[in-house]
């Protein structure tokens, strides 16, 4: 892969927001201790790990969609197959 | 439920499970990468259910309830899992995506072999892959023949219940293939949300009065709602340790790979990567409450991995009942008709493969025999995990947390390194294999009195095999220059492969 100074600056941004949101997943909540229930019908630990769930969904998808640094790979590699016999499709 | 009552039920289910392999078996052709993968034209939607098919099994219903009701809401740290594999699936997956596609490879184990320029590397990932997932197929066999016991009072017996699943499973896999296993994971992964949340509505509202009193009732129990959760299971250690080890065995997993390797485009893979977090979600929000459900009203259930069928067979119409159980069995199906596929491509391609080539076999004629052997493999693996379902461990979610997931994440640093590191090598991704499962095995047994503070025995196991990996690399001869270059130069743009070499 070419690896450019915009791409780096992402890469790095990539690696800290996963390595936040992750310390954020496992962050232990006080232990044994009441938590309160949101809106009478859901636990805040549930409800802030599908708030987290939903972050992290954001965070690959950003990855995946916006910044996607295997996109050029995938074109090379799909004009290189279709020049030889088969097909990668995008 | 009346034995007559079900019997029909599962007749029907079968006859649909089984005309759908048939239909794909008209679609089939007699090549190997039409058998295993479908030809690669995975789309999303399809996709989508049977990655989550593949991955919730008898383990949605009985132990992720169980683990809710007994250790809390620390759970939730397996879809957590789910969402962590999603960056790893779009780095490390489209890498093997392509490189699969190019060289026409069909699993992880070939992958390997072909990475590491040795055979070695694909023959001893494939009989850890082995060891690791009969037992987890016999826990679907096993799920199979309780539900089927407890709802018909003992009418069904467990045998009959574990036989009746790996028979079905067997015909329709072997009749369609990928196809097969595809088209019923969209039927049984659908029936899996749509029943979950109705049975989770419905158990909620008969036996509660509705979530608010649910959660006032539970409310008072806070160890449930808190970490380190009943049991003080959910420790930091614990979760970090599960976070990684899940993570990393689901992108690891062979019958997962497949699915990755089947993709139609990157635009499917990278749909997996979102859609994954979001299935499973889903499933746990059902889980959580159908657990809570039975914390209200059945504190103390000496078998609480059997919480959910012993909670709707009190509270669901006869008819909605039967659609429930159907739901169960077919989430069982639908994990099983993965495994036992994904490792007779194995077992065809790692060990009978080599003999035929060294035969002097055409390519074409391999082929053709490869696919019959995938086939033929599939009742002899179907027959361990009885096996397995009838002298093996108890619990469900034992099988998963203790052997299947540890075992299969043990491959992972072979696997990452082969992606991405052109020094490492085949010696080195064997050592590192074997060193890490032997010491995993060791300290899970107890057999090394090491004290592990909390963290799972495979952490410390794999930390030893990226150590091993990466000195044994380092001290034996570089891999060749050609191979590394059909593989990385994939990667590569031309200036930046001559600047490799």
């Amino acid at each position: 892969m070419t690896v450019s100074r915009g791409s780096r600056a992402k890469a790095v941004l990539a690696v800290v927001l996963g390595v936040v949101l992750a310390a954020l997943m496992v962050y232990p909540w006080p232990q044994g201790e009441s938590e309160p229930i949101v809106l009478g019908i859901i636990p805040a630990p549930l409800l802030l790990w599908i708030i987290w769930t939903a972050l992290f969904i954001a965070y690959v998808g950003w990855i995946a969609y916006r910044w996607d640094p295997y996109a050029a790979v995938v074109r090379r590699a799909a004009t290189d197959t279709a020049a030889t016999a088969g097909e990668v499709e995008r | 439920m009346s034995v007559t009552t079900m019997w029909i039920g599962l007749g029907v289910f079968a006859v649909l499970l089984v005309y759908l392999g048939y239909h794909a078996n008209r679609r089939t052709t007699k090549t190997m990468e039409d058998f295993v993968l479908g030809s690669r034209k995975l789309d999303k939607l399809p996709a989508f259910f049977t990655v989550t098919a593949t991955l919730f099994s008898a383990f949605s219903y009985f132990g992720i309830t169980g683990q809710f009701y007994t250790n809390g809401i620390g759970a939730w740290i397996q879809v957590a899992t789910t969402a962590a594999v999603g960056p790893i699936i779009y780095f490390a997956g489209t890498r093997i995506w392509l490189v699969a596609r190019r060289y026409r490879l069909t699993n992880v184990t070939e992958y390997l072999s072909d990475r590491y320029g040795s055979r070695s590397v694909g023959l001893v990932a494939g009989v850890i892959v082995l060891l690791a997932l009969v037992p987890y197929m016999g826990a679907q066999f096993r799920g199979s023949g309780l539900t089927l016991e407890a709802v018909t009072g003992g009418g069904i017996p467990y045998w009959a219940g574990a036989i009746f699943l790996a028979v079905i499973v067997t015909l329709y896999v072997m009749s369609g293939g990928f196809r097969s296993v595809v088209w019923t994971d969209v039927v049984q992964g659908a029936l899996m949300y749509v029943i979950l949340a109705v049975a989770m509505v419905i158990l909620v509202l008969s036996q509660t009065g509705g979530f608010s009193d649910l959660m006032d009732t539970v409310g008072h129990q806070s160890e449930l709602l808190s970490n380190p959760g009943g049991g003080g299971l959910f420790s930091l250690q614990y979760l970090i340790s599960v976070l990684i080890i899940f993570a990393a065995a689901h992108f690891t997993m062979p019958q997962l790979q497949q699915r990755w390797m089947a993709a139609r485009s990157h635009s499917t893979l990278k749909f997996i990567a979102i859609s994954l977090p979001i299935g499973t979600g889903i499933v746990y929000v059902c889980c959580f409450y159908i657990a809570m459900v039975g914390v209200a009203t059945r504190p103390d259930y000496p078998s609480p991995e059997a919480i959910y069928p012993a909670m709707i067979v009190d509270v669901l119409p006869q008819w909605l009942l039967l659609v429930a159980i159907l739901a169960i069995v077919a989430a069982t199906g639908s994990t099983a008709n993965s495994i036992v596929l994904t490792l007779g491509s194995i077992v065809a391609k790692e060990h009978v493969r080599p003999v035929l080539a060294r035969r002097g076999a055409s390519e074409q004629a391999l082929d053709r025999t490869l696919t019959i052997t995938t086939r033929t493999m599939l009742p002899i693996l179907v027959g361990g995990g009885l096996l397995v379902a009838f002298f093996g461990p108890e619990s469900i979610i034992g099988i998963i947390v203790s052997i299947t997931w540890p075992a299969v994440f043990l491959i992972f640093p072979a696997l990452l390194a082969g992606l991405y590191w052109r020094r490492a090598t085949a010696a080195g991704a064997v050592t590192s294999m074997i060193v890490a499962e032997a010491i995993f095995l060791e300290l899970d047994r107890g057999w090394l009195p090491l004290p592990l503070a909390g963290w799972h025995p495979a952490m410390p196991a794999a930390i030893v095999g990226v150590v091993v990996l990466m000195v044994v690399s380092l001290l034996t001869r570089p891999p060749q220059q050609e191979n590394l270059d059909r593989h990385f130069g994939l990667f590569e743009s031309p200036t930046t492969a001559e600047a490799a070499r």
